[in-house]
């Protein structure tokens, strides 16, 4: 289907997807993601299988002990040096022991109603795109569906940069 | 009574049920839901249990009671008064390692009296660990010694503890009899094992804590994040407390008393709100898994087992009261140390009842099972549920609870803390054996759970 010159398809509309390889440290993993300016990666196996995703939320769980993680109001009390020194213990935390597993994915040739209706059920703002050997192809973010509403709206904006 | 193969069947499935329950390779509440089941169905096939006898063998008093606290203090939790108080407490010590240990342990006791245990130590242990951690002392004697105190102070009163609501239930026991009878032992033991505590952390006490200024810098008001709701539901609480005291002139049941706080402090904190939120917090597992064991021991009950148990027993026991009540305070300590120690009290409670019931005078046995249940689970890290909790929370400090740093301290504070409670009760068990003012008869219980609707 194209909408202002614009082919509405997974594969169209998805954004570049950065990978990673497993077994890189959790200091890398920040540092990547800072150098590539995005805030998600999807993790790779030896295959190029994907087998879990990266984002800002998934370091800051793991740099958060697990005492406070359900008190608020104890973490009010926590003074920075605590949070630094819970970052320096995982620096060197390998990337399977912090990333997301169980990532809800979709194909290329599904639909976008059905990435949105994952995005939504998974409660995941990032769906990686995945071909049929499970290797990440490319990224479905809010942003890539929000322009497809504003495609279907006939807003000109839609899709520019 | 002849002994037919409802009889044995009974025995196969609460034996199986049991031995898959202490494994902990099924959930409980999964494992004695399912047995439940099979004892009703297989009970009704055989004819020797009923549903309406499952109902009955369902002690309600137990749950209401579990129910109404869970949901008050569902609603005092989310106030920050745990934190408050922690924070205070510790600001008093000036950082004192000692002094944490005996403050902070006599803060979680006295609110485990009252409070479930469990919240109590999850709300205490992350400021706890922030405090040890700001002033650079290692925060694993102080959790330790939270779990532990707080363990022994829940055996003083009623509601101090699940096991203590179920004998209560059963024997007919008020609040104020636990007041007489538990507590003074307890404050005995309560302070013994603060000295073993003191003994064996000589070293950890003699640290020297850094950054006095930073703890005494922190704000407790920071916590309170809802004065209204706290003044309301401590209101609630006073109440609550107040009622446990007179519940038994009132002829009332301690259920009542907590289901007339639930209610209290849902209308007044939140009467537009749907409670499902609170409602939530209501551990609907735990409540299962009670109930389902009450009715597994029920069919054991109706197949004439506890009975013929009971028979076995009476001769012995009859014969030397005093050395029962030891024997089923070693027993069921050990037997809390290594396992859980809900499905052993449930299990034991029909069969003192049923001895009460064939004229033996057993009061002396549920205070035994009292304390053997409540300072046995001391002896492990797996023993209580706080010790599960801390040693958990603790996995990720600098300083971790492994199995054995535990038991160095749990097995000495356990041992002496019995071996005390032995010569106690060998030294008041008229007094702790006598008739308890508001108690039924047990004679006419006929060795049934339930307390007397």
């Amino acid at each position: 289907m194209t909408v202002n010159g614009h082919s509405l398809a997974i594969k169209e509309v998805m954004r570049d997807v950065i990978v990673v390889e497993s077994g890189m440290t959790f200091r890398d993993v920040i540092k990547k993601m800072i150098i590539e300016k995005t805030n998600s990666l999807v993790v790779i196996d030896g295959e190029g299988k994907a087998i879990g995703m990266v984002n800002p939320k998934s370091l800051i769980k793991h740099v958060v002990p697990d005492y406070l993680e359900h008190d608020a109001i104890a973490a009010h009390f926590a003074t920075e040096d605590i949070f630094r020194e819970e970052a320096a213990k995982v620096a060197d935390v390998a990337i399977e022991d912090f990333m997301q597993q169980d990532v809800a994915t979709v194909k290329a040739d599904d639909t976008l109603m059905q990435a949105a209706v994952v995005a939504l059920e998974s409660g995941q703002v990032r769906i990686p795109v995945v071909d049929e050997q499970a290797k990440p192809i490319g990224l479905l973010t809010r942003t890539e569906l929000k322009n497809v509403i504003a495609a279907f709206l006939d807003i000109d904006e839609a899709f520019s940069k | 009574m002849e002994t037919d193969l409802g009889f044995w069947v009974s025995i196969v499935i609460f034996s199986v049920t049991f031995f898959l329950i202490v494994t902990e390779k099924i959930h409980r509440t999964v494992i004695s839901f399912f047995g439940a089941m099979t004892m009703l169905v297989v009970g009704m096939i055989m004819g020797f249990y009923e549903p309406a006898q499952a109902m009955h063998a369902i002690d309600f008093n137990t749950l209401g009671l579990l129910a109404g606290m869970m949901a008050i203090v569902a609603v005092l939790e989310t106030t920050g008064v745990f934190q408050y108080l922690g924070i205070l407490t510790a600001k008093k010590t000036k950082g004192n390692p000692w002094l944490l240990i005996v403050a902070l342990g006599a803060l979680t006791s006295v609110l485990s009296m009252i409070l479930d245990n469990v919240t109590t130590i999850i709300l205490i242990v992350p400021v706890t660990i922030i405090i040890a951690r700001m002033i650079k002392i290692s925060p694993m004697p102080l959790l330790i010694a939270l779990a532990i105190l707080s363990n022994v102070g829940g055996t003083a009163t009623l509601v101090g503890d699940p096991p203590n609501i179920m004998i209560g239930s059963a024997a007919g026991f008020s609040f104020n009899a636990f007041l007489t009878h538990s507590l003074p032992i307890v404050i005995v033991v309560w302070f013994v094992t603060l000295a073993v505590l003191r003994v064996v952390y000589k070293k950890e006490i003699a640290e020297k804590p850094q950054n006095i200024d930073q703890l005494m810098k922190m704000n407790e008001k920071d916590a309170i994040e809802d004065p209204k709701t706290l003044k309301i539901i401590i209101g609630v609480l006073v109440l609550v407390v107040l009622l446990f005291f007179v519940h038994h002139t009132l002829h009332i049941q301690p259920a009542m008393v907590a289901l007339i706080g639930a209610a209290l402090a849902l209308i007044l904190v939140s009467p537009t709100k749907d409670p499902q939120k609170v409602l939530e917090k209501l551990e609907l597992s735990v409540l299962v898994f009670f109930a389902s064991l009450f009715v597994l021991v029920g069919g054991l009950e109706y197949s004439g087992v506890l009975e013929k148990f009971a028979e076995l027993l009476t001769n012995g026991a009859e014969n030397n009261i005093v050395m029962t009540a030891i024997l089923v305070l070693w027993a069921s300590a050990l037997l809390s140390a290594l396992v859980d120690n809900i499905p052993f009290t449930v299990a034991m409670i029909p069969v003192i009842a049923a001895l009460g019931a064939s004229g033996v005078d057993v009061n002396l046995l549920w205070w035994a099972l009292v304390f053997g249940v409540g300072f046995g689970g001391n002896a492990t890290p797996i023993g209580s549920s706080a010790g599960v909790i801390v040693t958990s929370k603790s996995q990720q400090t600098d300083a971790p609870i492994s199995f054995i740093k535990w038991v160095k301290v749990g097995g000495i504070v356990t041992v002496v803390g019995l071996t005390i409670t032995t010569g106690l009760i060998l030294l008041f068990h008229e007094q702790l054996g006598g008739y308890v003012e508001g108690q039924k008869d047990l004679t006419k219980v006929e060795g049934k759970i339930d307390s007397g609707h």
